[in-house]
């Protein structure tokens, strides 16, 4: 690296150290509890932590932004199955956080975070069915679409029917075509 | 004749599927029908016959033979037109036309 390009470099490092030592010189409590604000009317104080609520839960967490995954991973929803989290006020309805938009935990009014299911709709023998979207090994999913274990699942993707096979797994995200049969062909 | 919704749960998969009959047999024409994986060729028109035909319960006609698939492969006419079918019986008619065509596709796997 030429000597442009580290000055260059030592000015954005100057940069971020400044912001840094702004946040640090505003901060106003060690801990800023958004529940209790909420609860009081109180506007969220600048703090080196925030205690926020997931899920009856609570948890320290040390910036004022949190991500949709990050809240997810708080409250151990980041396992195989696809949960979504909302943001809930006060007053007025939760509004959901998607997994890599941020949330402003010293926005005024919010009290606390929960979790939910993400449901997605599937067609199963040509019925439509709700259920948890996330990956599913196929005989779990046959359990959660009340295919008896005995029958082959296929899914219809792009004009193919596929197998899908007992001990596989298949990731649904919704919209997704299972066709369940007998096996009952043979060779004659 | 093939019920409204069993050709709507087949158009949700293969486009526009149109019923044919023949003999009091009912076919449905399927214009895009992709084979399973080892199939040469993959994708081809079908034929899928929902009712008794050369002493089989029911169906699948391909316009080509499948390399290295099925046994027995046997050519027919059909709707006024040559198609090939394999040897795999047993696919009962009562089964909805989508769980007949699996079937029949698990006997080309």
């Amino acid at each position: 690296m030429n000597s442009e390009g580290l000055n260059q470099e030592l000015g954005v490092v100057e940069q971020a150290v400044a912001i840094e030592a702004v946040e640090l010189a505003a901060i106003e409590v060690e801990l800023a509890d958004i529940e209790h604000c909420c609860l009081h009317g109180q506007p969220v104080p600048r703090a080196r932590a925030y205690r926020i609520k997931v899920d009856n839960q609570y948890h320290e967490w040390p910036k004022a932004h949190i991500t949709g995954n990050q809240l997810l991973n708080l409250a151990g929803r980041d396992g195989l199955l696809v949960f979504e989290v909302f943001e809930s006020y006060r007053h007025g309805e939760p509004e959901l956080i998607s997994p890599h938009a941020e949330a402003n935990l010293r926005k005024h009014g919010v009290e606390k975070f929960t979790t939910a299911p993400k449901l997605v709709q599937v067609t199963i023998d040509n019925k439509p069915n709700t259920i948890q979207a996330g990956t599913y090994t196929v005989s779990d999913l046959k359990r959660v679409l009340g295919v008896d274990p005995s029958r082959v699942l296929d899914e219809v993707v792009g004009g193919e029917f596929k197998e899908l096979p007992d001990n596989g797994t298949v990731h649904v995200k919704g919209g997704e075509i299972f066709v369940s049969h007998v096996r009952q062909g043979q060779s004659s | 004749m093939v019920a409204p919704e069993q050709l709507d749960e087949l158009r949700a998969a293969f486009g526009d599927v149109t019923p044919m009959v023949e003999g009091g047999v009912d076919f449905v024409f399927l214009p895009r029908l992709v084979l399973p994986e080892g199939c040469t060729p993959r994708e081809m028109q079908a034929l899928l016959c929902l009712g008794q035909h050369t002493g089989y319960t029911t169906r699948l006609f391909l316009p080509h033979a499948v390399t290295g698939r099925g046994a027995n492969w046997s050519s027919h006419a059909v709707l006024g037109k040559p198609w090939w079918t394999w040897s795999w019986n047993q696919v009962p008619a009562h089964l909805r036309p989508a769980e007949i065509l699996a079937e029949h596709l698990r006997g080309l796997r």
